[in-house]
């Protein structure tokens, strides 16, 4: 099983994805917290990351949260990303909260 | 009062992203059945729900929902609404019959939190409904969670107070429980009957406007919530929280995500309302226990995941 390794900016360890995993799934997976879990499915949006490096794909992401505008960014919501080597990423919440 | 006016949430349109794998999610997941199509849009129904339809899917680049629809008794009960709103300084705009298949004329309003509500009186009985002549008590052999109906929703959006005000004097519902703010003259959050259930629609306060934080279907009790978990980990669901059980509205309860992040509920029991019943209050220093009853806090997704 292919393995990939996620480096998340800030963080002092890095983490594990297989082939066909997705990064959020894979970060939170191995016990990671340091980016922020939703619904998982690419609707809320609270789960986005700036990918500095490397190669991947991505599943349907809202419209609500990643144009295209933000696309050619690197910007994605990290539970819809599939890693295809190495990446480094950084998180890049987009959040709102009642109590902020 | 007897249960006439507005009788119950009959009708919702959900926003999904992927309407292939939301049709397999609500209905062999969930259980709903399938009762028709027109081209971005399914209508689905619960097996214990008489009326045409209950759910649509509508396929788009965004999820969330569209409206939030309740039955009401007749058409009289309509048009005495349509006034009452009306005189509330809210327009109403029309919805002509059949733009729904099934679906007689509709009225939509805006309420102060932004959302899409309506109320509509006519609707045709389903091609395959409970029966009614010697009932077996399973029309159909379970599928997937075995939800019944659709059941209740949680919206999240500003003005709750305005809302309550909105739902208590225009629209007749009762405040069966609130979440105070800092003094107990204001709320964040608001659990709203029109009928015997302990909440029929629920605000929270937020401040971005007609944001959608779950629907909830109707399954028969504590085994059937173990049923519906085993399920969501069997076909990788995503979870939000639970099984657990609400301190507020006393149901039994999983939170999880549909395949485009809208979130679901699973629900089971849940108390009696009546109308003379006074409202339940929570001080908002246990809101976590009235929101998650066993964990005693609320999770990190409960105020900010949305769509």
């Amino acid at each position: 099983m292919k393995k990939y390794i996620i480096t998340v900016l800030g963080q002092d360890r890095t983490y594990p994805c297989y082939e066909g995993q997705r990064l959020l799934h894979a970060i939170e997976g191995a016990g990671g917290d340091c980016i922020r879990v939703g619904c998982r499915e690419g609707g809320c949006g609270v789960c986005r990351v700036k990918i500095h490096s490397g190669e991947y794909e991505t599943g349907i992401m809202s419209k609500a949260h990643i144009g295209e505008e933000e696309k050619k960014q690197g910007l994605v919501l990290s539970c819809r990303v599939y890693p295809k080597g190495d990446l480094t990423v950084e998180p890049a919440p987009k959040y709102k909260n009642r109590q902020e | 009062m007897a249960l006439t006016g507005i009788l119950r949430p009959g009708l919702i349109q959900l926003r999904v992203t992927d309407l292939e794998k939301s049709v397999e999610h609500y209905v062999e997941r969930i259980g709903l059945d399938e009762v028709g199509r027109d081209g971005d849009l399914v209508y689905l129904k619960g097996w214990d729900e008489f009326d045409h339809h209950s759910v649509v899917l509508r396929k788009a680049e965004t999820a969330g929902m569209d409206f939030f629809a309740f039955k009401v008794d007749s058409d009289e009960t309509l048009e005495h609404y349509r006034k009452r709103i009306e005189d509330a300084g809210v327009e109403v705009i029309d919805v002509a019959a059949g733009d729904q298949p099934g679906f007689g004329p509709r009225i939509a309003f805006k309420i102060p939190t932004g959302h899409r509500i309506e109320l509509y009186a006519q609707v045709e009985r389903a091609a395959y409904h409970p029966p009614v002549t010697n009932p077996e008590i399973v029309p159909r052999e379970p599928r997937g969670m075995h939800a019944s109906r659709f059941d209740h929703g949680l919206l999240y959006g500003p003005n709750v107070n305005e809302t309550k005000d909105f739902f208590e004097n225009v629209l007749d519902f009762s405040t069966a429980e609130q979440v105070d703010g800092e003094d107990n003259s204001t709320q964040i959050a608001i659990w709203l009957t029109c009928s015997n259930k302990a909440h029929d629609i629920a605000f929270v306060d937020y401040p971005e406007e007609n944001k959608f934080h779950h629907i909830a279907f109707m399954l028969e009790n504590w085994n059937e919530i173990g049923q519906a978990a085993d399920i969501m980990s069997r076909h990788n669901i995503s979870i939000d929280v639970g099984p657990t059980r609400h301190g507020i509205t006393r149901g039994q309860t999983i939170y999880f995500f549909d395949p485009s992040g809208n979130r679901n509920e699973v629900f089971a029991g849940g108390y009696q309302y009546y109308p003379d019943n006074p409202t339940r209050n929570w001080t908002p220093d246990q809101l976590g226990k009235g929101i998650f009853y066993y964990e005693r806090k609320l999770n990190d997704a409960f105020l900010s995941v949305v769509t």
